[in-house]
């Protein structure tokens, strides 16, 4: 469980600190407020030593993974001298992850910048923001039991490229080089809307094979009652509706399918780490008292952690709600929640607000604004 | 129009009080000294021991540059000041300082103010007194005090006598309002009476 966060010079934020991260967490804040770029900070952490995660997380934003600049986009203010640094500490296994971003530059880049210290060109030495970059380097360090290790993983972009493509051909858009002599302990997936109904037959026949596909029938009944059962047919999922027919998962509402899809997650990630990008993205507001159970409850159960954005204020009241309704004599939710508003501060110093639940209840009985 | 229909500060200058009159009465006296660009929050229902501490945590908190609370002295302005005092020194998420003394503000950056009402020059108070400090002159003001005096007369001991008699003052006005807050609106107080001149010359630190 990663309970703190430290980002320098990564995207838009110059700074931030998170700390106290419980199991389950809400990141809320306005528009270009960094939401995203801190999953994408934390994704990184969960295993560090793979960079292909970084080319990843250029797919995720939908960039165009073949333009030279795509490395850049890391950078604070795109200047690839200000080294990215993504600190985290992770509970149970007492660890510190340091992890710095450099560029790889050109060939030719260094060339010129060879020349430069010797005093040959002189060019602009300002701030590297028009010098492209080839790719990414990604040193890492772990901190464990007083003892440092550091490991060193790259990723640049394929210049192999074939030059006529045929339509409908898939290129390999990077290549990378993970450290092999790291082993990670920790496990995590990255969910945002874009991507959150991939490959989902896939995902469901893992659990189906576990015997686990009750745990989530189970659930899913809690919004749709006729639902008995869910069946893998090649890869597509099916859901028994007791018609006479079964139908596709997918044409059943936003809200089990989205609720699926994260219960999928959740026992896919046990032990892990779940990112989750506008969850309540195509939520209706009724469904997420539902959603929000269901998380709490299987997330326990699989002893996964939960790190959430959203836009909406219905959202953050429903997971205080719940956390305090799902609370018991067992399990006391209350202890295990935090709500963060990332605030741009000057010079894109960021920083993140906490609310404890005894914080929510009272912004909410209070009418605070809190996003 | 307010980016939430929730409470937010969207302004540089927050002031914050215990309820929907002194938010009037201070809108209007903001209004009266040509003062704009004022967020007013009031903390009904609630005490500024709980409230203050937390209120960093309202969205666009980070922007404000002058903060004020405003809080009756009721039976003692020093025990009134130390416990606003106190309350701001907890506040969660932010370093801010309070004045050392009443009715002025700290040095530091945010400025950090608190008044504290009194009845005059007395260590004890609330909005009523201040209300009726500023119509003392005021001819209705007679008949107002010899009604007090007639009822106690009676050794009747009136439960709230600066509410009870800006009650009855507020009964001889040409429309009848319940709320000390909205008289001030409909100008039944008197805004240039020299009772005010220490709450105004505070107040006008908030002219940038």
């Amino acid at each position: 469980m990663i309970n703190k966060i430290s980002i320098e010079n990564y995207k838009a934020i110059r700074s931030l600190e998170i700390s106290d991260l419980k199991r389950f967490n809400l990141i809320v804040g306005r528009n270009n407020s960094g939401k995203t770029s801190i999953l994408e900070a934390l994704f990184q952490s969960i295993n560090p030593g793979n960079a292909a995660l970084l080319g990843k997380i250029n797919r995720f934003r939908n960039l165009n993974l073949l333009s030279p600049n795509t490395w850049k986009n890391f950078f604070y203010k795109l200047n690839t001298k200000l080294e990215v640094s993504i600190e985290t500490e992770l509970e149970i296994i007492n660890e510190k992850r340091i992890i710095k971003i450099t560029p790889i530059m050109k060939q030719n880049q260094l060339l010129i910048e060879k020349e430069n210290k010797n005093g040959i060109i002189n060019g602009d030495s300002s701030a590297g923001l028009n010098k492209s970059i080839d790719g990414l380097n990604l040193d890492f360090k772990i901190f464990r039991n007083n003892h440092e290790d550091k490991f060193h993983s790259k990723i640049i972009s394929n210049k192999d490229l074939p030059t006529n493509l045929e339509l409908g051909t898939y290129i390999q858009p990077f290549i990378y080089e993970n450290d092999e002599s790291y082993e990670c302990p920790t496990n995590g997936k990255f969910v945002d809307p874009i991507n959150i109904f991939d490959a989902l037959g896939d995902r469901f026949s893992k659990i189906v094979i576990q015997k686990q596909k009750d745990e989530i029938i189970r659930r899913l009944q809690k919004i749709e009652p006729e639902l008995s059962n869910i069946e893998l047919v090649g890869s597509l999922v099916y859901a028994d509706l007791n018609y006479e027919e079964l139908v596709e998962i997918k044409t059943m509402g936003d809200g089990i399918l989205k609720l699926f899809s994260f219960l999928i997650d959740i026992i896919r990630n046990k032990n892990g780490i779940l990112l989750i990008d506008e969850i309540e993205n195509g939520l209706h507001f009724s469904t997420l008292n539902l959603v929000w159970k269901s998380i709490f409850n299987l997330a326990y159960k699989y002893n996964v952690q939960i790190i959430a954005t959203t836009h909406s204020y219905e959202c953050v009241k429903s997971f205080y709600n719940c956390c305090d309704e799902t609370s018991d004599s067992t399990v006391n939710i209350q202890q295990d929640i935090r709500v963060f508003r990332i605030e741009r501060k000057e010079e894109d110093n960021f920083k993140a607000i906490k609310y404890t639940a005894s914080n929510l209840e009272k912004a909410l009985e209070r009418d605070w604004e809190i996003r | 129009m307010k980016l939430s229909d929730k409470i937010i500060i969207e302004q540089e200058n927050l002031i914050i009080v215990e309820g929907m009159d002194d938010e009037n009465f201070i809108s209007v006296l903001l209004n009266y000294l040509d003062i704009e660009n004022v967020e007013i929050v009031n903390i009904e229902g609630n005490n500024f021991r709980d409230y203050v501490p937390e209120i960093g945590k309202i969205t666009g908190f980070d922007k404000v540059k002058i903060l004020i609370i405003i809080s009756d002295a009721d039976n003692n302005a020093n025990t009134a000041f130390n416990r606003i005092k106190r309350s701001i020194e907890q506040i969660e998420d932010y370093d801010l300082i309070p004045p050392n003394n009443r009715n002025t503000f700290n040095t530091e950056r945010p400025m950090v103010g608190i008044y504290i009402i009194t009845k005059g020059d007395s260590e004890e108070g609330m909005l009523e007194d201040l209300c009726l400090e500023t119509i003392k002159h005021n001819n209705v003001m007679e008949c107002v005090d010899s009604f007090s005096d007639c009822i106690s007369n009676l050794g009747i001991e009136l439960r709230n006598p600066a509410k009870s008699k800006c009650q009855t003052f507020l009964s001889a006005m040409p429309e009848s309002v319940p709320h000390i807050g909205i008289a001030a609106q409909r100008g039944f107080w008197e805004l240039n009476s020299e009772a005010l001149d220490e709450l105004k010359l505070f107040l006008s630190n908030l002219k940038s």
